[in-house]
């Protein structure tokens, strides 16, 4: 049925673009300038610096809904960082990948490349990491996401999204990449590695990337002969995190659509490392948020009672306090004032709220997933 | 989302948890090829070193030969700190049970530890708090 209806449809040629974001002006002006098929195009997935790749550079598929096919042979042609018995000689490649587990079919070349960051000497995209690493973190995003989703279903947009980025965020996976997986980048000049007597391959096993300096020195001025660098310059987390993602990258890559393997090596990197969600909450006005929850899922409006109290008269009082709706008691909080230990109970209850979490939750990529809870979510929003 | 803001946080470590990876991460022996205080060492490189390395595979094995110099072992660890051992004029069992140290080590600098259980969860139990007493036990001033 979907067949037959995919061989009826009739598309125009100057929508084949996948991305809707090519450019009008372009392809007006190619139109003008020879007349002829040369439209530029722009894969979604490539990166995010409208890069074009032209019509002769691109094959494209007969059925034009075929997209595993649509292949870019500009950066396919071109010869790749490094063969793979090369890598192989390279130290810390090998240690990396015995490091982390690798399966054997994952090739030490795709290493080399994930730790290779875009330069000018290697700005092809076939040699460096920027693709690698930019299907990494929407593999990554995808396998955090269901994750907190269903483990924290209440979870607002905002935390959930904090969560997210705790987990996979730069600077988390570059505490992953360089303090666990003890990734290293190329600080040492040629010169160096020449008087150390260092082969040329081994800088192959290591970060390399264009350091962004924020904040030169007083009275440097930033000298760079190539305006282009700029746009290659990296910051050191955003060097390491790359890194990983496209290692994960790789692994997808590699695991012939066995997605238990990529499920379990983030499971075992990523998802075991703590995050404390209860402290990534910040309430403003959380009584009045307490009881709107309460008013919409029809209880009673929130009420604050002392349960006990000592040194009312001292320097250091305390008072504990519990916050009911109606005869149920939602939590109990502590503080030095009665107003304190107010607004924390109801802190605590609206934590109690969002941090559900159902027991046995199965996620939708694991096997007999049946559905699962959705929380209504705020419906006064 | 009104009335609900974020706090950034990176997530910490727990190595063994899900995978463990060795904080050792390159060991390198250096040693020198006529003194008298290296022999020990060259007997590992030459009869030993092979298999050893092997059972190690996360770990890059460098040798550097330094003449005229006493052989040290360096540990590399993931926490960016070194480690090392002279090992002048000890023999093979020696060397390789220095070694093993240097692989075993958790790369952080030894100190005594001041507390029975080093934890990074909060207590369950919570901090103590005067009401656990019941009303008629409390202390009355």
């Amino acid at each position: 049925m979907l067949a037959s209806n995919r061989s009826s449809i009739h598309i125009a040629k100057r929508f084949i673009s996948i991305s809707p974001a090519i450019s009008k002006i372009n392809t007006i002006n190619n139109n003008l300038n020879n007349n002829s098929v040369n439209h530029k195009f722009k894969f979604s997935y490539e990166n995010a610096k409208n890069k074009q790749i032209n019509q002769n550079n691109l094959s494209l598929p007969e059925n034009k809904l075929d997209f595993l096919n649509y292949n870019n042979n500009s950066s396919s042609s071109s010869i790749s960082l490094l063969s793979n018995d090369e890598a192989k000689l390279i130290p810390s490649i090998v240690a990396l990948h015995a490091r982390l587990n690798l399966p054997k079919n994952y090739p030490f070349n795709t290493l080399v490349k994930s730790l290779t960051c875009p330069t000018n000497e290697f700005s092809n995209l076939s040699s460096n990491n920027q693709q690698l690493s930019i299907l990494g973190s929407h593999i990554l995003s995808f396998y955090i996401s269901e994750y907190l989703m269903t483990n924290y279903p209440r979870l607002p947009i905002s935390i959930l999204k904090s969560a997210i980025d705790s987990y996979i965020g730069d600077f988390s996976l570059y505490d992953l990449a360089k303090n666990n997986w003890g990734i290293e980048e190329d600080l040492t000049s040629k010169l160096d590695k020449y008087l150390s007597n260092e082969p040329e391959i081994f800088k192959f096993g290591k970060l390399r990337y264009i350091r962004k300096v924020t904040n030169p020195e007083i009275n440097v001025t930033k000298y760079s002969n190539d305006q282009n660098s700029n746009t290659f310059e990296l910051s050191k987390a955003e060097a390491y995190a790359n890194s990983v993602r496209s290692i994960i990258a790789g692994l997808y890559i590699h695991s012939n659509n066995n997605d238990l393997i990529i499920k379990n090596f983030i499971n075992n990197h990523i998802l075991s490392r703590q995050i404390d969600i209860e402290s990534l909450f910040q309430f403003k006005e959380s009584g009045k948020l307490l009881s709107k929850i309460l008013k919409s899922n029809n209880l009673q409006p929130p009420v604050v009672k002392l349960i006990s109290e000592t040194g009312r008269l001292s320097s250091t009082p305390v008072y504990v306090v519990g916050c009911f709706s109606g005869e149920n008691l939602l939590s109990t909080a502590e503080g030095c004032s009665l107003r304190e230990a107010r607004i924390k109970s109801f802190n605590k209850a609206l934590k109690a709220w969002y941090l559900y979490k159902p027991l046995d939750t199965k996620l939708p990529s694991d096997e007999g997933f049946n559905g699962m809870f959705v929380d209504q979510g705020e419906k006064f929003y | 989302m009104v009335g609900v803001s974020a706090i950034q946080q990176v997530s910490k470590a727990r190595n063994g948890l899900g995978a463990f990876i060795l904080p050792c991460k390159r060991v390198t022996i250096s040693y020198c090829n006529f003194g008298g205080s290296s022999a020990g060492v060259r007997d590992f490189l030459r009869l030993r070193l092979g298999k050893f390395a092997q059972q190690y595979p996360s770990v890059e094995f460098h040798i550097l030969e330094k003449p005229g110099k006493h052989p040290v072992l360096f540990g590399n660890y993931s926490n960016d700190l070194t480690k090392q051992i002279c090992v002048r004029k000890w023999n093979i069992d020696v060397v390789e049970n220095k070694l093993k140290l240097l692989l075993n080590a958790s790369g952080k600098k030894l100190s005594k530890p001041k507390h029975t259980v080093v934890s990074q969860n909060k207590s369950v139990r919570g901090i103590w708090s005067p009401f656990y007493v019941q009303p008629e036990h409390r202390f009355k001033i």
